[in-house]
């Protein structure tokens, strides 16, 4: 960093009227890239749709504050004959500001997609018999109606021991994940669950087999996103029942790719 | 060379550029050492190309989602402090914050419940007010106990947890642990614990040597920031500027914990986790790791609930919302490194004494 101040950026970097503009720069940057992520409608794959309006109070927030360096920027003006004296905690270094920018470059060089099937190679997928799903408290809020029920709602529905009736028919959307450790399924849907944002991201996945006629493993790919409909069938062994698919189709990836509790 | 020597080295802030050699080492060393990490491991699997790319797809999720839910309460966390910064003067601090070191480690700890701020909204508004010359218990009780002991943490426990044991087990002991720690700290001189920029613009009771300097040094930085006009416009720029100072923190306290997330199987160290005592310290391993949001890290813990015992649960919803990788970060903004590492290590003895009693005594 001694370098810093010897080279002709360093010393550039180090005028206050630089360094307020570079600032305020990069708080509208994080702001407009928020923003965009907000328009975009690839928000929810990173935070749940409760916080929805926290990142957009961070939008107003970072570009208000971005904004104010323009005042600083007039009245740097004055002060640039005594710039050693502005040399305090707040300068930033050049690696500073590349480490604030990171989010805006990954965020752009990469992709914005919601978790997927890679996320699952050290994740735990709790497949409905395991006991370590959502608690019964959130259950209270379980949908009655077969046909609108998620994942998760059978999921916990079965976690707290209710069977599938004969008449109930699943109507599910999930993407294919083939897990080794269920063997009379073909595969297993899947979806995250996400309480906060996608650092705290669960599985839950309900074991599918698929009725003759469909296409089988060897035409599915992992990570796709498929809608199932079928009924399900006593299950041995493992308590959960296996969804047998009578429909089974392709389908684009949902808008909100992850479930809520 | 945080230890470095007690005396003050004479107004580091007139040596230049030297400050900000010390943080931004460490927080080069972290990004080498998480991108490593996550291109290591990926390489090592048999579908190497594909995999390092869903791996890399992976990490920039989770980091860019614990980046989007921080940003948030940092930058509200940053405004507050500005405001503070322009409008709270030193007089005031004194007034309100008790003097004798129980009350004020006491009344540290319960200060969430004005400030409902989450781990990366507290720190900055620590580090402004350490500046406006509060005291180091108040300051530290405060950063170590406002994640959880604020209304919507408790509720956000209540709603996963109900009443019981694990709710105001949870509050009690946060409490406990961030009074006794704020307590330990009263011993120490703000000097030796908190990095000379937090200090700059306090006139901190124990250096009076050092007082016509700070006094000084106090009216280069307003007008630095706009001559003598103070104002609202002045309080958003200096909110930016520690936005800015903490973001490069939690940014590379996100990245870290988006590596550690891709990397580390969590199966692994909860089938290792079992016994009274190893699950109380893989609960903590596993809140540190993680370095979820306080508001919601009640709902994860209940994921756990059935594995784990209450005990153990504590390790998670006590030590977690103190410390975890991101706002371990976040402190060394305002801290010597020592102090960090003493903010961390006392935090988990403590929740390990309190988790494993209860394992071993309590049970359930």
């Amino acid at each position: 960093m001694t370098q810093d101040s010897a080279t002709i950026t360093g010393r550039l970097l180090r005028l206050p009227k630089v360094q307020a503009a570079l600032k305020g720069l990069l708080l509208l940057g994080l702001g407009i890239f928020l923003f965009t992520r907000i328009t975009s409608g690839t928000l929810n794959y990173y935070i749940s749709q409760r916080f929805d309006w926290l990142a957009i109070a961070a939008v107003l927030g970072l570009i208000v504050v971005g904004l104010s360096y323009r005042r600083l920027l007039q009245e740097a003006d004055d002060t640039l004959a005594a710039p050693d004296d502005h040399d305090h905690s707040h300068a930033l270094s050049w690696s500073g500001f590349l480490l604030i920018s990171l989010p805006i470059i990954l965020g752009l060089l990469v992709p914005p997609r919601p978790l997927g099937v890679a996320a699952l190679q050290n994740r735990e997928l709790s497949i409905g018999g395991l006991d370590s799903v959502l608690p019964a408290a959130v259950g209270s809020s379980l949908v009655q109606e077969s046909s609108e029920r998620t994942i998760l709602d059978w999921v916990l529905a079965f976690h707290q021991g209710e069977r599938p009736a004969e008449t109930d028919t699943a109507d599910v959307v999930g993407f294919v994940y083939f897990d080794d450790a269920a063997d009379e399924a073909e595969f297993t849907l899947t979806r995250f669950v996400v309480g906060c944002c996608a650092a705290d991201a669960m599985a839950v996945g309900l074991p599918v087999s698929v009725a003759a006629g469909l296409p089988s493993e060897g035409a599915l790919e992992e990570g796709e996103w498929v809608r199932v409909v079928g009924q399900f069938a006593a299950s041995t062994g493992n308590n959960i029942p296996v969804l047998v698919a009578e429909r089974l189709e392709a389908v684009p990836e949902p808008n909100q790719p992850y479930l809520y509790p | 060379m945080g230890q470095a020597s007690p005396l003050p080295q004479a107004a580091p802030e007139r040596t230049g550029t030297r400050w900000y050699g010390r943080p931004r080492w460490g927080i080069a060393a972290f990004l080498v050492f998480a991108l490593m990490v996550v291109v290591a491991s990926s390489i090592n699997t048999p579908q190497a190309r594909f995999f390092a790319a869903e791996r890399f797809q992976t990490f920039v999720t989770i980091f860019l989602s614990l980046f989007i839910e921080a940003a948030p309460f940092l930058i509200a966390g940053s405004i507050v402090s500005g405001f503070i910064a322009v409008y709270v003067d030193q007089g005031m601090v004194e007034r309100f914050i008790p003097n004798q070191p129980l009350l004020a480690a006491l009344a540290g700890a319960g200060l969430g419940f004005i400030f409902p701020v989450c781990e990366c909204g507290v720190v900055p508004v620590t580090r402004r007010l350490y500046g406006k010359g509060l005291p180091l218990p108040v300051g530290i009780a405060f950063l170590l106990a406002a994640p959880v002991i604020n209304p919507v943490v408790i509720f956000s426990t209540y709603a996963a947890f109900g009443w019981g044991p694990v709710l105001w087990g949870r509050v009690v002991f946060s409490m406990l642990v961030a009074f006794s720690v704020g307590l330990i700290f009263h011993l120490a001189r703000p000097r030796e614990i908190l990095l000379p920029e937090t200090l700059a613009v306090s006139d901190g009771r124990d250096d009076s040597d050092n007082h016509e300097q700070s006094d000084e040094y106090d009216r280069n930085h307003d007008h630095d920031h706009g001559g003598a006009r103070r104002g609202v416009w002045q309080a958003l720029v200096m909110a930016g500027d520690d936005f800015l100072d903490m973001g490069r923190y939690l940014i590379a306290g996100a990245m870290l914990a988006a590596a550690m997330q891709t990397v580390v199987p969590q199966s692994t160290l909860l089938t290792v986790g079992q016994g009274p005592i190893i699950s109380v310290f893989v609960m903590m391993a596993l809140a540190y790791i993680l370095s979820v949001c306080s508001t919601v890290d009640a709902f994860i813990a209940l994921a756990f609930s059935n594995a784990f015992t209450t005990g153990s649960l504590f390790g998670f919803l006590v030590f977690g919302p103190m410390v975890d990788i991101k706002s371990s970060l976040l402190f060394l903004g305002v801290f010597r490194r020592r102090t960090v590492l003493y903010l961390i290590l006392l935090p988990l003895a403590l929740v390990a004494v309190i988790g494993v009693f209860w394992n071993v005594q309590v049970g359930v």
